[in-house]
């Protein structure tokens, strides 16, 4: 076997070896890796690794008392979810509307502004790599504001590591507002998304402005 | 045949598990009952894994059922309900973990546990394997779910991927990661490798 092949076997074998472990590869896989592994030293040690991995989290932890909900309580819980539901409908409805007016009103603003020179920051639109990958879903428009010194190049490396961002325009007081793209998120999910964001050196605040958030 | 059964009792449990949601999906109360009595112990032993504390996981179950209940109409169906589930549950924690590892880092703790690596005795089996769950706390908080999914929860390469919503090729990256930064953070705390300490030979 050449080096090549050998070194693209032993690479394959080792992405495997955690599905091995876990019992999800099919036979003729499992078989396949194990075959590599008794005569690959490298993939060996690998395995070992994945072994200490696995036992550590399938291991001697205490287990924990698992609460038992009583019926009437996950029907608490139900109605809870049930005006919820209803809030989120309405709240879903209204949002749809929003993001359509703003879509409109970011399609005005790039048309009126394309004559803007190039490296003109504000009010220009900024795509990232995964918006293809995300679009067609609700955009949730967060309010970012940035701590005085923060450079543009900062400003957007700050963006840059914000999961599930569409797209993002900076506006004239160097502000951003950033699309958000979130499957189906409950209110835990903005709020925590808000706060996430906040404690990232550099930036004074982050804001949902698409939903008013119930005070916890 | 063994896995063909496995198989087939696999597909009858998710079978029942998507009627259960379609009638979720149209507010039947009880339906959400039986899903939430399948799911709260695995959920919930899940998430205390991960997060240490009673209170929390406690409060992301009842977190993420309540979003099963919310969004099961939208569920189309395309992976098993439990990957939906489990997919649910790790942006939960996604957000809780990063939220928490943003207060440990100000704490600054790394060389107090490099101190008190050195100070203890860590030739019992037992201390490497506090060590190596210790290993997988220090993980950023994407490996460290991915790790959990695929080891706690059993889920394949291709569940792991759509729970998280990433390429299989990223689900199979993170994991490599981990391994990797699992094995750094073991030699920077001073415990021998498994073959050093079991047969006295230097890892190859």
């Amino acid at each position: 076997m050449k080096n090549s092949d050998l070194n693209q076997c032993c690479h394959e074998s080792r992405e495997e070896i955690p599905w091995l472990l876990n019992g999800t590869l099919s036979d003729s896989a499992a078989a396949a890796v194990t075959e590599h592994i008794q005569h690959c030293n490298v993939c060996q040690a690998d395995f070992e690794s994945h072994t200490q991995l696995r036992d550590a989290v399938l291991g001697s932890q205490v287990t924990p008392m698992v609460p038992t909900p009583k019926p009437e309580e996950i029907l608490g819980i139900v109605r809870a979810g049930s005006s919820s539901r209803r809030r989120s409908r309405q709240l879903r409805s209204g949002l749809i509307a929003l993001a359509a007016s703003i879509a409109v009103l970011a399609v005005a603003t790039v048309l009126s502004f394309s004559f803007y020179r190039d490296g003109a920051e504000s009010n220009q639109v900024f795509e990232t790599a995964t918006s293809e990958v995300l679009s067609g879903g609700i955009d949730y428009i967060l309010q970012l504001q940035f701590e005085d010194g923060v450079t543009r190049l900062e400003k957007d490396e700050i963006v840059g590591q914000l999961d599930d961002v569409v797209k993002w325009t900076i506006s004239d007081s160097g502000n951003y507002e950033v699309h958000v793209q979130l499957n189906a998120p409950s209110l835990t999910v903005l709020k925590d998304y808000e706060e996430d964001t906040t404690t990232i050196s550099g930036v004074h605040s982050a804001k949902f402005t698409a939903l008013q958030l119930p005070v916890r | 045949m063994a896995s063909a059964k496995a198989g087939k009792s696999m597909n009858n449990t998710n079978a029942a598990e998507l009627l259960l949601l379609r009638r979720v999906a149209k507010d039947d109360d009880k339906a959400f009952g039986e899903l939430f009595e399948n799911y709260y112990p695995r959920l919930f032993t899940f998430l205390f894994r991960l997060t240490g504390s009673h209170g929390s996981a406690e409060e992301l179950t009842n977190d993420v059922l309540l979003t099963l209940w919310e969004t099961a109409g939208r569920f189309r169906g395309e992976s098993r309900v439990s990957t939906w589930v489990f997919g649910i549950a790790y942006r939960k924690a996604l957000a809780h973990l990063r939220k928490r590892k943003l207060k440990l880092v100000s704490f600054g703790d790394n060389d107090q546990a490099s101190q008190a690596a050195s100070s203890i005795d860590l030739n019992s089996q037992l201390e490497r394997e506090d060590w190596v769950r210790s290993s997988i706390d220090e993980l950023p908080p994407k490996q460290k779910l991915t790790v959990m999914l695929v080891y706690f929860l059993g889920l394949s390469c291709a569940e792991t991927a759509i729970a998280t919503d990433v390429p299989v090729s990223t689900v199979k990256t993170r994991m490599f990661h981990a391994r990797r930064n699992m094995k750094q953070y073991l030699a920077a705390s001073g415990v021998p490798r498994q073959r050093e300490k079991d047969s006295g030979n230097e890892e190859q």
